[in-house]
């Protein structure tokens, strides 16, 4: 499809953007900062172009499906509203997609409007992150609208969430910002990576991690010039089905390892600051800061071995007994023996070892690997980032004038949400866990707007909150569908 | 009110606690951990469900104590229940102090404050009252409530806007409190229920989902489904399902209309929706001694016995797609014994395969027959929950985007002060005074205490 090759150039663009806005703070040329903002406004016109296509490409697949299903050609009018019927914005994909284009505008206005230099570096990598996530989705083709998506409220839905979700990154940005300069404790912001960073490897790492002590990936296999993870089904010898479709994984050598080494590092790091009185100031922070960066070193190790072997890995084949193995070492009784009698693998070698296998766990360790490089920049360059920030003053309004701009859209897209639910469903809410979480990211925002003008909290409380905010945005818009199950579509993405 | 002490202070503190801002975060925060809970423990499933899941012991600490079903519980509802009374309670407190911010004070003209929200200039000048004609053209070019005048040898400007500002939040409260209402009338007075009706078929009943699973029960008319369309993609996926849907009441047809996903009927108080649909057999049964056909239309899974033929059938599986059909029958006679039946679709095929059996069992036509099923509602509350949405978010609007802006400038001998508050936004409001302030062009002469903190 030409779309995607399209986003592939937007996310080069992205990059160059990325590296010019990092040299422009290493040299503080004028023309390092200028072309990172135009060849960031070029990446963003590209993505916006993009969009267009991918959306007149959707319409090609429902103006076909609709000829099919109804056994006769459309043309003019009828053509024209089937072919638009489709906008880019109702898989996980899409969704994905779009979420990047409105972290692209809103950081664009940002590095427009406020004169943060370093702004740029963190308001496009987050752009990186979300399109990264994208792209390494194995499901990006465009299939017809199911009939619980094919209603007038899903284009509100989506663009209050385009509006509110981005501006809510920006907020968490300069809600970072302002931590900073206020002066929080180096330990303070290593702690609190180190703690989301163990959260985090034990979310990516999974149960493998602890028996085996493997870091698994999915495998895929490809069908025609479609991929897809390879699943099996399972029975025990009594006949019960263990399991109808699961993901066939495989151990990368060595990434196992170095995430424990990394888990157990930064878990030290953690119980040394929960005791630091018991230490001289200074040799708890030479400590301290020993732990994290030795966990850093085992992410980065681990995060390496991932690449290496997905990118490196030709495509293979297994023997039986090889398949048979990986398959009995996930379904064992009490006595560790394997309960499989028998299993069906769907799909065909050749296999592959792919970052699609497992792309948000991978995107998750990406992400705590750049939160803990954050801790390093802080912990050797404190002085010349508080330096390139503006007062705490303006920091603190510009966060709550971007929280003041979202919330109301947020307050619009759960709005929509329950009108479109109400058309849809008949009822308007129905606490399913999206609903829910939605609710949850409301309140949580309702609290930043509280504290803020409560005396005695305002200042780093709200500032916290914003930050976090953003993970629970996040969460409520991913994390659900992942790990809860709910009504929500591109939940099976 | 000095009889009781001991009592007052008590009602003192009671109402301290309800009128501070911290204790709605805090209610707040308890709602947001209450929410969590609800998506973290299994909702209303069953006994032997949670048994397994979280063993005995925690199982009856988490019914006891309404986890099974946070969003219903008398815990979930006390913390909204507090939530409003802290809303209630605080605009009850706050009033006083906005009514005299937006008109008590500006009536006096007067413009005092301390901390960010004031701002404070002072200047020397030898032309005193062209700065002073200036700003005042300027002001009142913004300002719609600009005033000049003398208070004895001092001269006097006057600005403010929208002072009505400091109110705009009870909005919003108020919002909140009509969703909360909304959505308990909803749950004491709301009706849902099930409707399924075979195609041509009428049915005057729904099935209501309680604690002790889905109950039958009667409704005031009865739903004719005239005809239920259905059209799939080459997948095998929906495409769209429509239903055309009679409403009957005391036997007279009384409305009509299409209904699909997305597009649902309103009746009097009661909502049809689509919801789902399932698929029907269209079996034909002949016996072969009688040589009698019967038809009949079965959903998969569920076993209907005939009186003629005296024959048991099951459709075990049944797969169409854009234009073929095929199923697997199982069916008995009185002798018990169980006969299966693949049926390909095609007929002549279908027949030789039966061709030793008492019973021939074929497709009675191509495409399976159908069964609409109908989400059926009555929200009484669903008003009130717009209305607060709609309130929500003009509401939040009016809240973060107005401010009540004052300035007060006094002129005295060779000196202009400038005093003014706003109740929000301050370093917008120092931008548009300073640029005030340049226009007035009184920025050449020397300020004395700019902006005292």
């Amino acid at each position: 499809m030409i779309s995607t090759t399209v986003f592939g150039i937007c996310f080069l663009f992205y990059v160059i953007a990325l590296i010019a806005s990092i040299t422009a703070l290493a040299n503080k040329r004028e023309v390092f900062h200028k072309s990172a903002f135009w060849l960031f406004s070029i990446g963003f016109l590209l993505h916006t172009v993009a969009l267009l296509i991918r959306w007149a490409e959707a319409g090609e697949v429902e103006v076909a499906a609709f000829q099919v299903a109804e056994n006769r050609i459309i043309e003019g009018w009828e053509w024209f509203a089937v072919w638009i019927s489709h906008p880019p914005w109702s898989n996980l994909y899409e969704s994905l997609v779009c979420f990047g284009w409105g972290m692209s505008m809103v950081s664009l206005y940002g590095m427009k409007k406020f004169n943060i230099p370093v702004l740029p570096v963190f308001a496009i990598t987050l752009s990186l992150v979300v399109m990264g996530a994208a792209s390494l989705l194995v499901d990006q083709t465009i299939s017809p609208l199911i009939p619980a998506l094919q209603s007038k409220w899903i284009h509100l839905h989506v663009t209050m969430a385009t509006i509110s979700y981005p501006a809510f990154g920006l907020a968490a940005i300069i809600g970072l910002f302002y931590l900073v300069k206020v002066g929080v404790k180096n330990e303070t912001f290593g702690l609190s990576i180190a703690i989301t960073t163990i959260i985090i490897l034990l979310i990516a790492g999974g149960g493998s991690m602890f028996t085996s002590g493997d870091y698994e990936i999915s495998i895929l296999t490809t069908h025609g010039e479609k991929s897809f993870p390879l699943t099996y089904a399972a029975q025990d010898a009594a006949g019960q089905s263990l399991t109808k479709s699961a993901r066939f994984k495989l151990a990368i050598p060595g990434a196992g390892i170095a995430m424990i080494f990394s888990l157990a590092l930064l878990l030290m790091a953690s119980v040394a600051a929960a005791f630091k009185s018991a230490l001289a100031k200074e040799k708890f922070e030479n400590i301290f800061k020993l732990l994290v960066g030795a966990g850093f070193i085992g992410l980065s190790v681990s995060l390496a071995l991932i690449i290496y072997t997905t990118a490196f890995t030709p495509p293979f084949e297994m023997s039986q007994e090889q398949i048979q193995s990986v398959i009995a070492a996930n379904h064992t009784g009490a006595n560790g023996a394997s309960l499989v009698a028998n299993y069906e693998l769907h799909g065909k070698a050749p296999f592959n070892f792919s970052l699609s296998g497992n792309p948000f766990e991978f995107m998750l360790l990406v992400v705590s690997w750049l939160s803990l490089l954050f801790y390093f920049l802080v912990v050797t360059k404190r002085e010349w980032l508080t330096e390139q920030l503006p007062s705490e003053d303006i920091l603190d309004d510009l966060s709550y004038k971007i929280i003041l701009f979202a919330y109301p859209f947020l307050t619009l897209l759960i709005i929509t949400g329950a009108v479109w639910a109400y058309y849809a469903w008949g009822r308007y809410w129905g606490w399913d866990p999206k609903e829910t979480w939605s609710l949850i990211t409301w309140i949580v925002y309702s609290i930043y707007l509280h504290v803020r003008i409560t005396h005695g909290w305002e200042g780093k409380i709200p500032a916290a909150i914003a930050l976090a905010g953003f993970g629970i945005v996040i969460f409520t818009y991913l994390g659900v569908n992942i790990l809860l199950s709910g009504l929500h579509s591109y939940a099976t993405g | 009110m000095s009889n009781q002490p001991t009592n007052n202070t008590f009602a003192d503190k009671i109402w301290q606690l309800f009128t501070s801002v911290k204790f709605t975060i805090v209610l707040l925060t308890l709602w947001l951990l209450g929410s969590v809970a609800g998506t973290l423990i299994l909702q209303n499933a069953t006994p032997p469900q949670y048994v397994k899941l979280y063993g005995t012991t925690w199982s009856n600490v988490f019914f006891r104590f309404g986890f099974f079903d946070v969003y219903h519980s008398t815990w979930y509802s006390l913390i909204l229940l507090l939530l409003i009374l802290n809303i209630t309670a605080c605009t009850l407190n706050t009033y006083k102090a906005k009514y005299a911010l937006a008109f008590t004070q500006p009536k006096r003209r007067s413009v005092k404050g301390v901390g960010k929200l004031f701002l404070n200039y002072s200047f020397e000048t030898e032309n005193v009252s062209k700065h002073l004609d200036k700003l005042f053209k300027i002001i009142s070019k913004r300002y719609v409530h600009t005033e000049s005048f003398e208070e004895g040898s001092v001269k006097r400007i006057y600005a403010q806007k929208q002072p009505l500002a400091h109110f705009m939040v009870y909005f919003v409260h108020l919002s909140l409190i009509l969703i909360i209402l909304g959505g308990m009338i909803t749950g004491f007075f709301g009706f849902e229920g099930i409707m399924e009706i075979p195609e041509k078929g009428e049915v005057d009943y729904v099935f209501k989902k309680t604690e002790r699973g889905y109950v039958r029960e009667s409704v005031p008319f009865s739903v004719r489904c005239d005809e239920f369309t259905f059209q799939k993609f080459e997948s095998g996926m929906p495409k769209d399902y429509v239903s055309k849907l009679t409403i009957i009441e005391n036997g007279k047809d009384v409305y009509s209309q299409r209904i699909e996903v997305n597009d649902p009927l309103a009746y009097k108080a009661y909502n049809f929706y689509q919801s789902t649909y399932r698929e029907l057999a269209p079996l034909s049964i002949f016996d072969k001694k009688t040589n009698k056909t019967t038809n009949v239309n079965l959903p998969v899974g569920e076993r209907q016995s005939l009186r003629d033929p005296a024959i048991t059938l099951a459709v075990e599986a049944l797969q169409s797609g854009k234009s073929n059909m095929m199923a697997s029958v199982a069916w008995a006679d009185m002798s018990g014994q169980v006969n299966r039946v693949m049926l390909s679709g095609n007929s002549e095929q279908d027949k030789q395969m039966q061709a030793n059996n008492p019973y021939v069992i074929t497709f009675s036509k191509p495409q399976p027959a159908y069964i609409t099923g109908l989400l059926i509602s009555s929200d009484p509350g669903v008003w009130l929950v717009w209305l607060g949405s709609f309130l929500m978010v003009v509401g939040l609007y009016l809240t973060f985007y107005s401010s009540h802006r004052r300035i007060s400038i006094t002129a005295s001998g060779t000196n202009i002060s400038i005093a003014a508050l706003t109740s929000k936004n301050p370093i917008a409001f120092k931008r548009e005074l300073e640029k005030f302030i340049k226009e007035a062009e009184l920025e050449s002469s020397t300020p004395v205490a700019e902006e005292s903190k």
